[in-house]
């Protein structure tokens, strides 16, 4: 039944690829179909199972057809498991497009980003397979797309944008449960900006929607805002030939905005949210000041951007902030450069509150890492972070980390790396700590193999929820991963082990990564 | 998907553009070439990359300012920018999202890159390159040809797409 259900679908995807190879084009992609598909299955136990050999199977294909100014898309995705979990096969995504050089309109699943993404922001995360064990497991990817229509274009100096139509109800949603997908109603706006000459310019935008509701339609909402840039390079062209660089950027966003009567508004019993930024460079070195103010700004349809530096090592990066749009404040300053001798200093620093109290601090963040220049083919590099978060009951954390690499003979070169961290929680005493150690060999145009092992005692790690006893012993992870290409077309990626879980961030969006023990093997193809 | 009908004359319109584009092909050797775009830069000029590659091969690397390994490979591809000039165009597209854009100046200035930016921050245009994990580089021939993909950064991946561009350039000599 499921087949003669899809046999249109397979009988496209077998077309596409048996002919993958037969076709060509004058110029650029054009007369063609494109695609790429994602291969991924699981043996093994997630937190949600009890069984230790489930299996879990997802695939996503994406299929462009691109001719002249016109684009088709769509995608496809399917889940299986051999446990209770939402099982699906979907068409996820359709759009049509048409471009010319200064005008482009989409319709079907759409992205758009209206300013900074204080009002509106739909977007994707590539190659991101959303792995959630809540409810249900279930496995699909990421992406935070408007269903409707989007017209983007520019006109002299004048760039404008808009757009219509229903974003997914919370941000990102797991497929197979339709009324949680997409809100009932739409949301409606744009977003234009002037370049005004010597690298001044100004935007603003509008934004309507209804109201929170879990389900249904709630009251017509209205939103408002106005942007500035200024351009240094362009406003004062000497200082940029002398090798400096600065830029300003500032965005005020309300709600039931009524920019004559009470302008750029920061008191609190106006919803707003207000995002500064400034930049400063010369020869080598950079300094980027930033600045947040949400006051009731968590849009339903939005996930605002949350101004946390996103950081690689992974002991912090699963550490990171997420932002209450309620009620924040905060600033992030970052100074990056070059020392003599080609010494690489990177320092970070965060902090964001809320509520009126001037004492309470609920998240802040400290890092300086400081990388060597190569010596013999071997390049180090340590940092040291300390920071709290209250959100995350984290009162207190501290984390050192090294890495060495080395270039090895015939191509190939080896990375060691190892994090300790130790952390202190509100009513305990015990000063937990998790340590992360990894040791990756790899070629170019080859792979890579990797063996990472972690151990945390934190108690909101060991104790494993599906038992009533309450673990006390330090967890431990253990996992090898080797990652390739097959060909220029395919590549494969193999786990075998334990994964530990915990949040991850990706372009400046945090998720929850459940635990994995087991085996797993991704193949990535293109054709 | 909502309604199963509509589901399966999407499906059978899907079919049916794929069988119209197959019957209109020419025969081809199954190469791979880039998809059109226009981006915008750091100062709000329009790039569109046919428009670069009237001047001759372009190598796109997609890369964030958060991302570990793209950070090691952009001072390689400046370099290689720099032996090369005139000969090759190397555009760096950033899939930062909008927040973090003020920090890609900053974060290519310490590194010592000056290669044009282009803002891809809703992450279309890496979409429609199918870039599943940054850096990711291709290697575009003048007539669109995807000569060459790089996954991730190892390395040495550098000095592979030198040969891979050399390999480019005297075919283009021999032609």
């Amino acid at each position: 039944m499921i087949f003669s259900k899809w046999r249109p679908v397979l009988c496209g995807i077998g077309l596409v690829v048996l002919g993958s190879g037969a076709w060509a084009g004058s110029a650029l992609a054009e007369g063609r179909v494109q695609a790429s598909n994602l291969l991924m299955h699981q043996v093994g136990r997630d937190p949600s199972s009890q069984e230790t050999e489930g299996t879990r199977f997802f695939d996503h294909l994406q299929l462009d057809y691109l001719s002249g100014v016109f684009r088709y898309g769509l995608r496809a995705q399917v889940y299986r498991t051999s446990e209770s979990g939402q099982v699906y096969e979907e068409i996820s995504q359709k759009y049509v497009e048409w471009r010319s050089r200064n005008l482009k309109v989409r319709v079907g699943n759409a992205y758009a980003t209206l300013g900074r993404g204080l009002l509106f922001r739909a977007f994707e995360l590539p190659g991101v397979v959303r792995e959630v064990v809540t409810f249900a497991d279930v496995k699909y990817m990421d992406s935070r797309d408007l269903e409707g229509a989007v017209v983007e274009g520019r006109y002299g100096p004048v760039r404008f944008q808009a757009l219509s139509g229903r974003p997914l109800a919370y941000g990102d949603n797991p497929p197979g449960v339709d009324f949680l997908l997409r809100r009932e109603g739409t949301v409606s706006g744009g977003h234009f900006d002037v370049d005004l000459g010597r690298g001044l310019r100004l935007g603003s935008g509008y934004l309507r929607g209804d109201g929170f509701h879990f389900i249904g339609r709630g009251d017509l909402e209205e939103y408002g805002s106005l942007d500035v840039t200024l351009d240094g390079t362009r406003l004062l062209p000497s200082l940029a030939d002398a090798g400096w660089f600065f830029n300003l950027y500032a965005e005020y966003a309300g709600k039931r905005w009524t920019p004559l009567l009470d302008p750029f508004s920061t008191a609190d019993r106006n919803p707003h949210a207000l995002y500064t930024s400034a930049e400063l460079a010369y020869d080598r070195w950079s300094l980027t000041y930033e600045t947040k103010d949400y006051r009731d700004f968590l849009l339903p349809y939005n996930d605002a951007p949350n101004l946390v530096p996103e950081l690689a090592p992974s002991l912090i990066n699963r550490r990171s902030h997420f932002l209450v749009a309620n009620d924040e404040r905060g600033q992030a300053i970052g100074l990056q450069g070059a020392m003599l001798g080609d010494w690489n200093v990177h320092y970070e620093r965060a902090d964001a509150r809320n509520g009126e109290d001037p004492n309470l601090m609920r998240y802040r963040l400290n890092f300086l890492e400081v990388s060597s220049p190569p010596l013999e083919d071997t390049r180090g590099t340590i940092f040291v972070a300390e920071g709290r978060d209250d959100l995350e009951t984290l009162s207190g954390q501290k984390t050192v980390g090294l890495s060495l690499e080395r270039s090895l003979v015939d191509g190939y070169s080896a990375t060691a790396t190892i994090e300790y961290q130790q952390i202190e929680r509100p009513n305990d005493e015990t000063s937990p700590n998790d340590v992360l150690v990894s040791a990756t060999v790899s070629r170019a145009g080859l792979g890579s193999a990797s063996l990472v092992w972690e151990q945390s005692n934190d108690l909101q790690v060991a104790d494993d929820p599906l038992t009533l006893d309450i673990e006390t012993s330090s967890r431990r992870w253990l996992g090898v991963i080797v990652q390739g290409s097959l060909d220029r077309n395919h590549e494969v990626a193999f786990f075998a082990g334990k994964r530990r879980g915990g949040t991850a961030c990706t372009s400046g969006t945090c998720y929850l990564v459940p635990d994995f023990s087991g085996v797993e093997v991704r193949l990535t193809s293109r054709f | 998907m909502r309604n199963p009908r509509l589901f399966r004359i999407s499906a059978a319109l899907v079919a049916v553009l794929i069988l119209s584009t197959a019957a209109l092909a020419l025969p081809g050797e199954g190469e791979e070439f880039a998809p059109d775009f226009t981006l915008e830069d750091l100062r709000g000029d329009s790039v569109t990359l046919s428009d670069v590659l009237a001047d001759g091969p372009v190598i796109l690397d997609f890369f964030a300012t958060w991302c570990k390994p793209c950070g090691k490979a952009l001072p390689k591809l400046q370099k290689l920018a720099q032996e090369y000039e005139g000969k090759v165009q190397v555009i760096t597209i950033s899939i930062d999202d909008p927040r973090s854009r003020s920090k890609i100046a900053p974060s290519m200035r310490a590194k010592g890159v000056k290669l044009p930016v282009l803002l891809d921050s809703d992450k279309m245009v890496a979409s429609l390159y199918r870039v599943a994990s940054i850096p990711s580089t291709f290697l575009i021939a003048p007539d669109g040809r995807i000569a060459a993909v790089h996954k991730g950064y190892r390395d040495g991946e550098i000095r592979q797409l030198e040969s891979e561009l050399n390999a480019l350039l005297a075919e283009g000599k021999s032609r």
